[in-house]
């Protein structure tokens, strides 16, 4: 049903929220991105990147009251929707295809 | 806020860098960052990566949005969302808004185009709108004016409708009808006002103690004339002030009441002060008592007459009744035999007849006006629409409901018009203040002309629907259903371009036949007045001043021969004075008119029936008359010194005159019976002079009767002098000889005979100069019109032009085509503008003068015009065609 793909910021992006149980706000999604690349990343790059998955229909978002111990006062939490969920899954069907069993990029020992 | 601990500076930084949409949640976002790290790492830590974000998050965000639009979560869909809440609509309508702003500032010509379209025609409306209201609409300054009539006799046996009244039949109807409530008569005088230099001569208006008390009048201090003061023999020396004079010689002073004015060298007691208004307040500078004299004459119609009806009594019953009464007396009285009455409501008091036609005129060319100003509107957003139907096709493919996508459409249109209407009331507070500036003397209350609250409604009520019709049009015209078509065909879609092409020629046609029209309305009028200038007048007007003079006014048979001594003396002073050529005095001046007539016959033909009988103006000249107006004497001879009035009756009479009366013979000699069905004298022709037009340019040469003024005590006298240059140089020499001959006359009127001729068409001038104006803005509208959708058939029309090159097409042949293409609309609004100005002219026949109202002159010219300054609003998109690079034409497609 689609027909953009995912870019790597943003499918990462999408990997992290899912990997926080599918729903979160900014903030952690940048700190799981930068535990799992092991880079500084931009909470910039990351909230203007779950604003347009959510314009793309991959995420949704709603105003969450802010939780004792959290601070904020109401940041946007993010959920992934069931096309995000599609979207996630044929991504990794194709990545897994084009992989393939073997392992087509090792250096022939 | 110190609770959450962000470092202050930065937050206050990032927060103006931020666009506001996002501000609140970019800050919420950055703070949980911060808290997570704070926990995790210290605040140190936590404070320097806050400070490093803050330049990133506000370059990247902004830059997010700058490339790839809103940040927003994105609006559902309706197909889940069947209906907005109030609050929501008002959000779409403000977002709406915002969005047709950007629009006009993106396209800054284009939006000042239409603004300017819309203001010009809204303006002008409003302009005109509010002359028409304040001259024709507004009431009357009287109570239950419904209620006013004029009162005129008419002697159908002589064919007069309408005449004034003699004394003696008007205070016998006043006593002998039972139609009125009220009934008075107002004619009119002069006296002087003693003043500290020069004395100055005012204007009395003589009225019947009825007068005052039919209209209704409340007088701003004092009182109004009581009954029995018109009595004989009741105080005359009695006087109300105008307002005018009250505020001007008075300075507004509410105790002048009670006190004494001097008035031709007598006190007068002022007795109470009239508030301002048109008509009748205005009607003199002084109200004074016209007095019930026991005058039995029946012959001379001097007074005019309004009453009004009583309560219950129709205009129809009046009328009745007051022929019963004037059937008695025209069988009482043989001078009132074929007396009669007519009765005209009060509606033509303010506005003559051909000022209500004028102006209906202009009303209903400022409404033209408007008509192409929406026009040519609607062109422009149709044009402009065309060129959106991708973003529009867009917004329906992102679930935007019609409903919503033509909301946005009007948005921007509404702007447009609001803009419009309020540029156009400037223009039209301009132009009200130049109408007043440019006042033609003629036009009643046109110094009381404002916009006022209504005519503000009415503008902006026709702003507003004109706007949202124009934009509601080409947003309707939106294909919704073949979205993926108008997607793919995008900008050079032919989706409805037929179609738009079609609608918008026709539009052009509708423009180009209205200008026409408008343009043969002015043309008519700008032939008319050269006409009317160009006309025989008669006499001659360079280098001739008019001037009244005041002289005491005569008691006795030994005063009227002093005052015929003062008038010849001066004569000859000013006649010795060397820069004079020649000086003459006569009793009514030029153009100055109404004035005196008088049936007349020759006695030695067969009387004709009394309704037949020939009517003529008379004047009393002194001899050198005709020489100062370079009026030729045909025959006979002019009156000398020694001619005097009634000693014996000798009389110089005008062409026209001798040829009705002695056709083909010669009339010096013969017998003139004067007054005829009146007081009937009978005088010697002497003389026969040239024909003037000099009542009204407009009239055929007037029948003209002329009598010396020597032995007349007729006051004030017109002097006409004649000079070798600047005419009104010699007005203060005249007033140190006046100082010197009699020290109480005073000089007034002063106008040259080249003004006189200006301020007798001033009228014509205005209404021609308005008319003109006007369409000359309708045709640059319709112009723009032509441009406008030509230009844009020639873009659309690149590719094909450029094949028609490449395929050896000639330069020439391409011009002919698009030119040929854009005169097409142009051809079809002139035949429809033709007729329909055909039809429309018969309105202005009563405006026109030496020429008819299908002159082929103009509508020939008008129709040129038009052609030519299309041809040019073709060649430039013709010339862009021709420009076509076959290359570049090609590959676009």
């Amino acid at each position: 049903m689609s027909r953009t793909a995912l870019g790597e910021f943003e499918h990462h992006v999408m990997l992290a929220l899912a990997r926080l149980g599918g729903r979160s706000r900014g903030a952690p999604i940048v700190l799981e991105l930068e535990s799992a690349t092991r880079r500084s990343i931009s909470p910039a790059a990351v909230f203007v990147a779950l604003r347009r998955l959510e314009q793309r229909g991959y995420a949704r978002s709603s105003k969450r009251e802010a939780r004792p111990g959290e601070g904020g006062r109401g940041s946007r939490e993010f959920h992934i929707t069931a096309a995000g969920k599609a979207k996630l899954a044929e991504s990794r069907r194709t990545f897994e295809r084009l992989w393939g069993t073997g392992d087509p990029v090792a250096e022939p020992s | 806020m110190t609770s959450t601990g962000t470092p202050r500076i930065s937050t206050a930084v990032l927060s103006a860098l931020l666009p506001k949409g996002v501000r609140d949640e970019a800050l919420d976002e950055l703070r949980d960052g911060y808290l997570l790290r704070a926990a995790e790492h210290g605040r140190a830590t936590a404070n320097r990566w806050y400070r490093r974000q803050v330049p990133a998050f506000a370059i990247r965000v902004r830059l997010a949005i700058l490339t790839g639009g809103s940040l927003a979560p994105p609006i559902e869909s309706h197909a889940c969302e069947p209906s907005l809440n109030g609050s929501e609509r008002m959000t779409t309508i403000l977002a709406d808004l915002r969005y047709g702003a950007r629009a006009m500032v993106r396209n800054p010509v284009f939006s000042a185009i239409a603004v300017l379209t819309l203001a010009l025609g809204i303006g002008a409306n409003a302009a005109i709108f509010s002359v028409v209201r304040t001259v024709l609409l507004r009431p009357l300054p009287f109570p239950e004016p419904d209620r006013l009539v004029q009162v005129w006799e008419s002697r159908l046996d002589r064919g007069w409708n309408q005449s004034s009244f003699t004394h003696a039949n008007f205070w016998d109807v006043q006593d002998m009808n039972r139609s009125f409530s009220a009934m008075g008569a107002i004619t009119y005088g002069s006296i002087n006002l003693a003043g500290k230099d020069n004395p100055e001569l005012l204007s009395v208006a003589y009225v019947t103690t009825g007068f005052l008390r039919a209209l209704g009048v409340t007088p701003l201090a004092g009182r109004v004339f009581a009954d029995g003061e018109d009595r004989v023999g009741a105080d005359a020396r009695i006087v109300v002030l105008s307002h005018r004079l009250w505020t001007t010689q008075f300075g507004g002073d509410r105790s002048i009441v009670g006190r004494d004015v001097t008035l031709g060298g007598q006190a007068y007691r002022v007795i109470g002060v009239l508030p301002t208004g048109t008509p009748w307040l205005d009607a003199g500078d002084l109200f004074m008592p016209l007095h019930r004299t026991p005058n039995e004459n029946r012959g001379s119609f001097e007074l005019t007459a309004i009453a009004r009806l009583a309560p219950g009594v129709t205009i129809g019953a009046a009328r009745a009744d007051l022929n019963r009464v004037a059937s008695q007396l025209a069988s009482q009285y043989p001078e009132a035999k074929g007396m009669g009455v007519t009765i005209q409501p009060s509606e033509g008091w303010v506005a003559s007849d051909s000022l209500r036609r004028a102006l209906w005129v202009l009303m209903s060319a400022v409404g033209f006006l408007l008509l192409i100003a929406c026009v040519n509107l609607a062109n422009m957003l149709l044009a402009r629409s065309t060129g959106r139907i991708r973003e529009r096709a867009m917004r329906a493919a992102l679930g935007a409901t019609r409903g919503r996508v033509i909301q946005t459409a009007v948005a921007e249109s509404f702007l447009l018009g609001v803009l419009g209407a309020a540029i156009g009331l400037a223009i039209a507070f301009g132009v009200v203040r130049l109408l007043r500036a440019f006042d033609p003397g003629d036009i009643p209350r046109l110094s009381e002309v404002s916009i006022d609250g209504l005519v503000l409604v009415i503008t902006l009520g026709a702003a507003l629907l004109t706007s949202i019709v124009t934009g509601l049009a080409p947003a309707l015209g939106t294909p919704y259903h073949d979205i993926v078509a108008a997607l793919r065909e995008g900008e050079r879609s032919v989706v409805g371009n037929r179609r738009t092409v079609g609608l918008r020629g026709a539009l052009v046609s509708v423009e180009v036949a209205l200008s026409l029209v408008l343009l043969v309305g002015a043309g008519l009028l700008i032939r008319s007045f050269g006409a009317i200038l160009d006309v025989d007048r008669g006499f001659q007007t360079e280098n001739r001043v008019l001037f009244n003079v005041t002289f005491p006014n005569p008691q006795n048979d030994a005063d009227v021969q002093r005052l015929s001594a003062l008038r010849t003396q001066l004569q000859a002073r000013i006649e010795a004075l060397p820069q004079v050529t020649e000086a003459a005095a006569v009793s009514i001046g030029l153009l100055r008119g109404t004035g005196t007539g008088m049936g007349f016959a020759a006695q030695d033909k067969p009387s004709p029936p009394n309704d037949a009988v020939p009517w003529a103006g008379w004047r009393l000249i002194t001899p050198n008359y005709f020489r100062t107006l370079g009026v030729p004497i045909i025959a006979g001879r002019d009156f000398n010194a020694q001619d005097v009035i009634a000693k014996p009756w000798r009389v110089v009479i005008s062409h026209r005159i001798a040829e009705r009366l002695w056709p083909g013979e010669n009339a010096v000699g013969r017998q003139l019976i004067l007054w005829k069905g009146q007081s009937e004298g009978v005088a010697e022709v002497i003389g026969v002079a040239g024909d003037m037009r000099d009542w009204d340019l407009a009239d055929t040469p007037s029948y003209s009767v002329y009598m010396p003024f020597n032995g007349n005590g007729w006051n004030p006298s017109t002097f006409i002098v004649h000079t070798t240059a600047a005419p009104t140089a010699i007005v203060p020499v005249v007033r140190s000889m006046l100082a010197e001959l009699s020290p109480s006359s005073p000089v007034s009127n002063v106008r040259t005979v080249d003004e006189l001729v200006g301020e007798s068409v001033a009228a014509r001038r205005f209404t021609m100069l308005l008319l003109t104006a006007l369409a000359a803005v309708a045709l640059l509208l319709a112009l723009a019109g032509v441009y406008g959708v030509l230009s844009y058939s020639v873009s659309r029309r690149r590719t094909e032009i450029g094949m028609r090159m490449a395929l050896g097409a000639s330069r020439a042949s391409v011009l002919r085509l698009v030119v040929s293409q854009g005169m097409r609309p142009v051809m079809i609004g002139l035949v429809v503008g033709v007729l329909g100005a055909l039809g429309l002219s018969g309105y202005m026949a009563s405006l026109l003068f030496g020429v008819t109202r299908l002159d082929a002159p103009t509508y020939v010219g008008v129709a040129a015009l038009l052609t030519a300054a299309a041809v040019l609003a073709c060649y430039l998109p013709a010339r862009d065609a021709m420009k076509v690079d076959v290359l570049t034409a090609l590959r676009e497609e």
